[in-house]
C-alpha cells in the first residue's frame, strides 16, 4: 500500500463539545451558583463510581450523565483555571482528556442583582 | 429431476452414550394419508447408520422435500423401540443427521454388553501402544456403582490387580492403570535406564480382565511395539526413572528418547497440567526474579540426557516439560503456545513432582498426622486440571479420590492402601477411637477399594470412591496403608486410621461433605412473576447524595413460589406455607432497564420461598435517594401480597446499590421504617457516599461478594472492602472472588466493564464465565438468605470459607473463592487500633506484650493504607517480614483471659503485600500458628494444610492489584485431637499465641484482627 494512500481521521476528542456558562442550580434546598461545563459529541457510559471532570487542579464539584450518556454536566463552585485540557474520569482514575481551546473562555456572569435572594454564590470576592 | 437425500445418525444408549450395533432403522416422509418409506439400514458396531433416498420415493403433489422422521427397531421384523413420529423434521433438508438415544431398559438384548477397552495416551484406541506411554483403560455395560477388579498380566503371569468403581451409568471413565508401562515392572526390583527397561517390552501381549466379583465379564489385549515416537522421561543421571523426590535431592533431568538427532530443541518445565491442547499457553516456571525454566539442546544421539534446572532452584510442586523443535530465525517457535508438534512429558502422567519435606510438611509439627486433600471432583471435557480436589459435592455427584504424589512420603509411593469413606468423626471421637467404617453403601469394609500408590502422577492414584453420593453429611477419606505392602497380593488392611504411615481428609475439619447444593437446590417447583410500573403505581421524588432531586417511576420485576407454572398475580402465590419473607435487589449505576437483569436470580429465590422483587432506579441516582426508593417499594410489596408477606426481610444491592442497602439498613432504624431487615447483600459495592459505619443499633448479617477482576470498581478505594470493614457487631462475612468483574452477575450490563479501560486484554480472557458468575450469585445469596431469613444453619460454612457450592466449584475448573468473616463472638488479641507509634505494635489490644524474634525489620503497625497503599482495606493492622524460618511473632495473653476452651477456632486476617520481593511470585504463603498453655505444652498448627493465604490476583493494570485480606480459621481442636508424638495443648490456659514463619524463607505480610473465636 501506498503512503499517499492512507487517510486519517480526526482523533474524536477534538470533536467533543464543550460549552461553559454559569448557571443556578437547587441544590440541598438552597438555590446555587456554578459554572457548569457541558460536554457533549461523547458517550460518558453510566459508572459504579461517581464521574468528576477536573481542570488543572479543579475538580468538579459534581457530575450529572444524561440518561441516555450523550451528555455530561460537569458543575464546578470555583473559577476554571487556565489549562489545556479538561480531564474526565471516574472515581480517582482519569479516562479522556479533552483538549480546551488555546485562548482562555470568558464566562458571561449572571447578573446576580436578578438571583433569587439567599443564592449561594462562591465566586463573589471575599 | 430426482434429488437425492441422505440421512445419517448413531444409535446410542442413553446411559453410557457408547452406539448400538445392529438395530435396525426405517426412514419414513410423513404424508396426509399414507407415510411413505424412504430407506432402511442397520446400525454398524459404532451405532451408526446411513440412509439415502431419491426424492422420487416420496414426491406426491407438491412434495418437494420430506418431511422426515425414524423407527428404531430391534431387527427387521422386531420390534419398534423407538421413533420420532411425534417430532417430525418438516422440509427436511438434503442432508438431515440424527442423534438418537435410548434407554438401556427399551433396548433389550442390545443394551451395551461389559466392555473395557485400552485407550492411548493421546486418546487414540487404534495406535499402538510403546513402552512409557500410560496404559489407560475406558469401560462401559457394567453393573452400576459397583466395584470391579482389573487384572494385567503378560506371558510371565499376572502383573497387578487394581479395584475401580463403575459408575450409575455403569461407566469407568479413562483411568491408568499402569503408567509409564515398561519403564518400571512391577514385579522386579531390578531398576534399569529407561532406554533399556522399555526394550524389555518390545513385542509382549499384555491381557486385562475385568472382574464383577469374581466373575470375569471382559478382557482386552495389547501389544507393546517400538513406534519411534519421541518421548521425555525424567530420570537420574543414569537415566533411572526417577519422576518424584524431595526437594533439594535432586536436578530436574530429563532423559529424551528418539529425537531428531542434531536438530535445536526448547525445553521448558511447567506447572503440571493435563490434557494438553494446542492452543493451551506455555508458562514456564520462575526459577529466580531471573531466570524461567527454559534450556535449548541439540541430541546428538537417540538418548539423550539434559538438567532442566538445578537442585537448588526447584520449588515443591508438580511440573510438567515441553519439547519443541527450534527453527533458525522462525519467530512461531518462540510462542508461548503450546502446538501441534509439541512433545510433551506425558498427557496423563506428570512429568516431574517434587515433593516437599515429608516430616515438616505435617500440620502438627513433630506430630505423626498426615492430613492430605484426598477428595476430588474429575472435571469432564478436557479442562483443566484434570483432577480438582474439593470438600464438597453435591447429593448425587460422584466422589473421587486422589493421592497426590506431592505429599507422599518415600514410605507411601509404590505401596498397596485401601481408601475408606467413613462418616466425619470430631476430634473427640477420633481421640478415643481409630477405627474406620467405610460405609455400608459402599459394601463396608469388605468392599474398600485398593490399589498401588505411585510417586509422580495424581492420575495414577484417582479412582472413584462414592458413585452416586446422596446420602447428606460431612465424611472423612482414610488412606489405610495397613501392613505397608509393595503388593496387593501381600497386602492386608486394618480397618484403622494409625499414625504414622496413613493418611486422612478429614480429622481436624471434615474431609468433604455431601450438601444439597444452594445454587440448583429449590423448594418450588414453580415460581409466578409479574411486573408493575409508573402506570399503575405512580413515581417517587427523592434527592441524592449530591443534593440533586430526581423523579423516580416505580416500577419492578416481581417473582414469587407458586403452585402452578404461569402464575401472574400476587394472589397466586403458593398455599403451601402461610407466610413468606420478601427480598428486594437494588440494582446499581449502568444502561437504563438495569432492574431486569437479575431475572435469573429472582426466580432462583422465588423456587426458595422467598417474594422476591428487583426495583429500578434511574440511571445517575446516587445511595440515599437508591435507599429511599426501596423503602416505597417495600410499601407497595407489603400491600400487593398482604399477609402472605412476612415481616422478615432481605436486601440484595449490587454496585451503587450495595451501598445503598447499607444506608437503607441504617434508615429503617432510625426513621422507624418498621421493616425486620434481617440479612443484607452488597454485591460489588461503592463505598462513596455517606462512609456507613454499619453496626450499632442497626447490626445484620452482612454479606459482600467482589470479583478481583472488577473491571468498573477497580481501584483501590471505595469499594466493599472498606463497608466490610468498617461493619460490626453482626455475622459478617466478605468473599473476594478471584476473575469475577462487576457487569456479568446482572444480564442487561452484560460485559460493560470489560470496556472501561480498567482490565487489560488479558484480564478480560481471565473472567469467570457469564454462568460462574450467575452460580456464584444464586447459591451464595439463596444460601445467606436461607441461612438468615429461614433459619438454615447448614450454610454457615460457605461464610467462614470453609467450603464452596459444588456447582459454584464446578462452574470453573481454578475457582479461587477467599472469605474474610468474623462473628460477633470473639476475644480479640489484637486489631492494631489506637494511637500508633513505632512501639504501639508491641502491646496487643488485650493488653498483653508482643515481641518479635529475628525479624529483619520492626514489624509496623498503622492504617494499612498508610503503610501499605494497595491495600483496600479501611482499617489499622500491622506490616511485617521475615527472612529466616527461625522468625516468629509472640503474643502473650494476659492472665484473666487465658480460658478460650470456649470458643471454636482462633483467627486472622492475613494477606501478601503487593510487590513484595520478599514474597515468592504465585505462591500461596504459609506459616504456623503456636499456642503454648501455662504448662508449656504445644502445638504448631501448618496453615496451609487448613487454608490458604493466596499470593495476590496481578491484575494487568498493576496499580489495582490489591493486597486483600481473608480470614484464617484454625479449628482449636487442632491443639487437642490425638496426635501421636505430640502433646495436648490445655485450651482453659493458654499463654501464648506464637506466629511461626517457619514455612517459606522469607515472607511479607499484612495481618489484623487476631482472635478467638466461634
Amino acid at each position: 500500500m501506498n503512503a499517499k494512500e492512507l487517510v486519517r481521521l480526526p482523533d474524536p476528542r477534538a470533536d467533543v463539545q464543550i460549552e461553559m456558562r454559569e448557571v443556578v442550580k437547587d441544590f440541598r434546598g438552597k438555590p446555587h451558583l456554578f459554572i457548569r461545563v457541558r460536554l457533549t459529541r461523547w458517550h460518558f457510559p453510566h459508572r459504579a463510581p461517581e464521574p468528576f471532570a477536573a481542570i488543572g487542579d479543579l475538580v468538579s464539584h459534581h457530575v450529572v450523565i444524561s440518561r441516555d450518556g450523550l451528555q455530561a454536566d460537569a458543575y464546578f463552585d470555583a473559577a476554571l483555571p487556565a489549562a489545556p485540557v479538561l480531564s474526565f474520569g471516574y472515581g480517582k482514575v482519569i479516562t479522556w482528556d479533552f483538549p480546551l481551546p488555546p485562548q482562555r473562555v470568558t464566562i458571561p456572569p449572571l447578573d446576580r442583582a436578578r438571583l433569587p435572594e439567599g443564592t449561594v454564590d462562591p465566586f463573589k470576592p471575599r | 429431476m430426482s434429488i437425492r437425500f441422505t440421512i445419517v445418525g448413531v444409535v446410542r444408549e442413553t446411559e453410557s452414550g457408547i452406539g448400538v450395533p445392529g438395530l435396525f432403522v426405517k426412514a419414513y416422509d410423513k404424508d396426509l394419508l399414507f407415510d411413505d418409506l424412504l430407506g432402511t439400514a442397520t446400525s454398524s458396531a459404532d451405532g451408526s447408520f446411513e440412509i439415502v433416498s431419491e426424492s422420487s420415493d416420496f414426491r406426491e403433489f407438491f412434495d418437494q422435500r420430506p418431511d422426515l422422521y425414524l423407527r428404531v427397531f430391534t431387527s427387521a421384523h422386531g420390534e419398534e423401540i423407538w421413533s420420532s413420529k411425534e417430532f417430525v423434521r418438516w422440509n427436511a433438508g438434503s442432508y438431515e443427521a440424527f442423534d438418537v438415544t435410548i434407554p438401556r431398559d427399551a433396548l433389550g438384548e442390545h443394551a451395551e454388553r461389559p466392555r473395557i477397552v485400552f485407550v492411548r495416551d493421546e486418546g487414540d484406541r487404534e495406535a499402538p501402544h510403546q513402552p512409557g506411554e500410560s496404559l489407560v483403560v475406558r469401560a462401559a455395560g457394567l453393573r452400576p456403582s459397583a466395584a470391579h477388579s482389573v487384572t494385567l498380566s503378560d506371558d510371565a503371569g499376572e502383573i497387578m490387580t487394581q479395584t475401580v468403581f463403575s459408575d450409575r451409568h455403569g461407566v469407568v471413565l479413562d483411568t491408568v492403570v499402569w503408567p509409564q508401562i515398561g519403564i518400571d515392572d512391577p514385579r522386579e526390583r531390578e531398576r534399569l535406564p529407561v532406554e533399556d527397561a522399555r526394550k524389555r517390552w518390545y513385542g509382549r501381549t499384555i491381557t486385562l480382565v475385568l472382574r464383577d466379583g469374581t466373575r470375569a465379564v471382559s478382557t482386552a489385549k495389547v501389544t507393546v511395539e517400538r513406534s519411534h515416537r519421541p518421548l521425555a522421561v525424567a530420570t537420574d543421571a543414569d537415566g533411572l526413572l526417577l519422576n518424584g523426590f524431595e526437594i533439594g535431592a535432586h536436578d530436574a533431568r530429563l532423559t529424551l528418547l528418539d529425537f531428531p538427532k542434531g536438530e535445536d530443541l526448547r525445553i521448558w518445565m511447567v506447572p503440571r497440567q493435563h490434557e494438553w491442547r494446542p492452543g493451551d499457553p506455555i508458562l514456564p516456571v520462575r526459577l529466580s526474579p531471573k531466570q524461567v525454566a527454559q534450556i535449548d539442546v541439540r541430541p546428538e544421539r537417540d538418548v539423550a540426557r539434559v538438567v532442566v534446572a538445578g537442585r537448588d532452584a526447584l520449588a515443591p510442586g508438580a511440573y510438567d516439560f515441553v519439547i519443541r523443535r527450534i527453527r533458525y530465525g522462525f519467530e512461531d517457535d518462540d510462542d508461548f503456545v503450546l502446538r501441534a508438534n509439541d512433545v510433551v512429558s506425558g498427557r496423563r502422567t506428570t512429568g516431574l513432582v517434587v515433593r516437599e519435606l515429608f516430616m515438616p510438611s505435617k500440620v502438627i509439627r513433630g506430630g505423626c498426622a498426615n492430613l492430605q486433600q484426598i477428595a476430588a471432583r474429575r472435571t469432564l471435557g478436557g479442562m483443566w486440571p484434570y483432577v480438582q480436589f474439593t470438600d464438597t459435592f453435591q447429593v448425587g455427584e460422584n466422589v473421587w479420590g486422589a493421592l497426590d504424589p506431592n505429599a507422599l512420603d518415600a514410605s507411601h509411593t509404590g505401596k498397596a492402601v485401601a481408601i475408606y469413606v467413613a462418616p466425619h468423626k470430631t476430634a473427640a471421637q477420633w481421640t478415643l477411637d481409630n477405627s474406620v467404617n467405610n460405609l455400608p453403601v459402599l459394601g463396608g469394609n469388605a468392599a474398600v477399594p485398593t490399589w498401588i500408590t505411585q510417586s509422580w502422577c495424581v492420575n495414577a492414584n484417582l479412582r472413584l470412591l462414592w458413585p452416586n453420593a446422596t446420602q447428606v453429611g460431612e465424611y472423612d477419606i482414610v488412606a489405610d496403608f495397613g501392613n505397608n505392602a509393595s503388593t496387593l497380593a501381600a497386602f492386608v488392611k486394618d480397618d484403622h486410621y494409625n499414625q504414622p504411615l496413613d493418611m486422612i481428609d478429614g480429622y481436624i475439619t471434615a474431609g468433604f461433605r455431601i450438601v444439597p447444593d444452594p445454587t440448583a437446590d429449590t423448594s418450588f417447583a414453580n415460581a409466578g412473576s409479574f411486573m408493575y410500573d409508573e402506570s399503575t403505581h405512580g413515581s417517587i421524588n427523592v434527592t441524592d447524595d449530591d443534593g440533586n432531586p430526581w423523579t423516580v417511576p416505580l416500577k419492578a420485576s416481581v417473582h414469587f413460589p407458586a403452585d402452578v407454572a404461569g402464575a401472574t398475580t400476587a394472589g397466586q402465590i403458593s398455599a403451601t406455607q402461610p407466610l413468606y419473607p420478601v427480598v428486594v435487589i437494588v440494582h446499581g449505576n449502568g444502561p437504563y432497564g438495569g432492574y431486569l437483569g437479575y431475572e435469573y436470580l429472582l426466580d432462583h429465590l422465588a423456587k426458595n420461598g422467598f417474594i422476591a422483587a428487583s426495583i429500578h432506579l434511574e440511571p445517575g441516582e446516587t445511595g440515599t435517594d437508591r435507599a429511599r426508593v426501596l423503602r416505597r417499594h417495600l410499601e407497595l410489596l407489603f400491600a400487593m401480597f398482604g399477609t402472605r408477606a412476612a415481616n422478615d426481610v432481605g436486601i440484595m444491592g449490587h454496585s451503587r446499590g450495595g451501598e445503598a442497602v447499607v444506608i437503607a439498613t441504617r434508615l429503617n432504624q432510625q426513621e422507624a421504617w418498621g421493616y425486620n431487615i434481617n440479612a443484607v447483600i452488597a454485591l460489588a459495592p461503592t463505598n462513596q457516599y455517606t462512609y456507613e459505619n454499619f453496626g450499632g443499633a442497626w447490626a445484620r448479617p452482612f454479606l459482600v461478594i467482589y470479583g478481583s477482576l472488577d473491571g468498573d470498581l477497580a481501584g483501590i478505594g471505595d469499594t466493599g472492602f472498606e463497608l466490610y470493614d468498617h461493619a460490626s457487631g453482626m455475622q459478617k462475612s466478605m468473599l473476594f472472588v478471584y476473575r469475577a468483574c462487576h457487569d456479568r452477575f446482572n444480564t442487561v450490563w452484560g460485559d460493560g466493564d470489560f470496556y472501561f479501560g480498567q482490565m487489560t486484554p488479558a484480564d478480560q480472557a481471565a473472567v469467570l464465565s457469564v454462568a460462574a458468575h450467575h452460580n456464584i450469585a444464586m447459591g451464595y445469596m439463596s444460601a445467606f438468605f436461607r441461612q438468615s431469613l429461614r433459619a438454615e444453619s447448614q450454610w454457615q460454612g460457605l461464610f467462614t470459607g470453609e467450603w464452596v457450592p459444588a456447582a459454584v466449584q464446578a462452574s470453573d475448573p481454578i475457582m479461587k473463592i477467599y472469605a474474610q468473616y468474623e462473628d460477633p463472638s470473639a476475644r480479640t488479641i489484637d486489631n492494631f487500633e489506637g494511637t500508633h507509634s513505632a512501639t504501639s505494635w508491641q502491646t496487643s489490644t488485650i493488653g498483653g506484650a508482643v515481641a518479635g524474634t529475628g525479624l529483619p525489620a520492626t514489624p509496623q503497625e498503622n492504617d494499612l493504607r498508610t503503610l501499605d497503599a494497595q491495600s483496600p482495606h479501611l482499617t489499622a493492622g500491622l506490616i511485617l517480614g521475615w527472612d529466616s524460618v527461625g522468625d516468629s511473632l509472640r503474643y502473650d495473653i494476659p492472665a484473666g483471659q487465658r480460658n478460650v476452651a470456649g470458643f471454636h477456632a482462633v483467627s486472622f486476617r492475613i494477606s501478601q503485600r503487593v510487590n513484595s520481593a520478599s514474597n515468592a511470585a504465585n505462591q500461596a504463603q504459609d506459616l504456623r500458628v503456636t499456642l503454648t498453655d501455662g504448662s508449656g505444652k504445644s502445638r504448631a498448627i501448618r496453615v496451609s494444610k487448613l487454608a490458604e493465604i493466596p499470593y495476590p490476583h496481578v491484575r494487568g493494570f498493576d496499580y489495582f492489584t490489591k493486597s486483600a485480606m481473608c480470614t484464617i480459621r484454625i479449628p482449636l481442636s487442632a491443639y487437642t485431637i490425638h496426635c501421636l508424638n505430640v502433646d495436648l495443648v490445655d485450651l482453659n490456659n493458654i499463654s501464648t499465641l506464637i506466629f511461626e514463619f517457619a514455612e517459606k524463607p522469607t515472607g511479607e505480610i499484612e495481618i489484623d484482627s487476631v482472635q478467638f473465636t466461634n
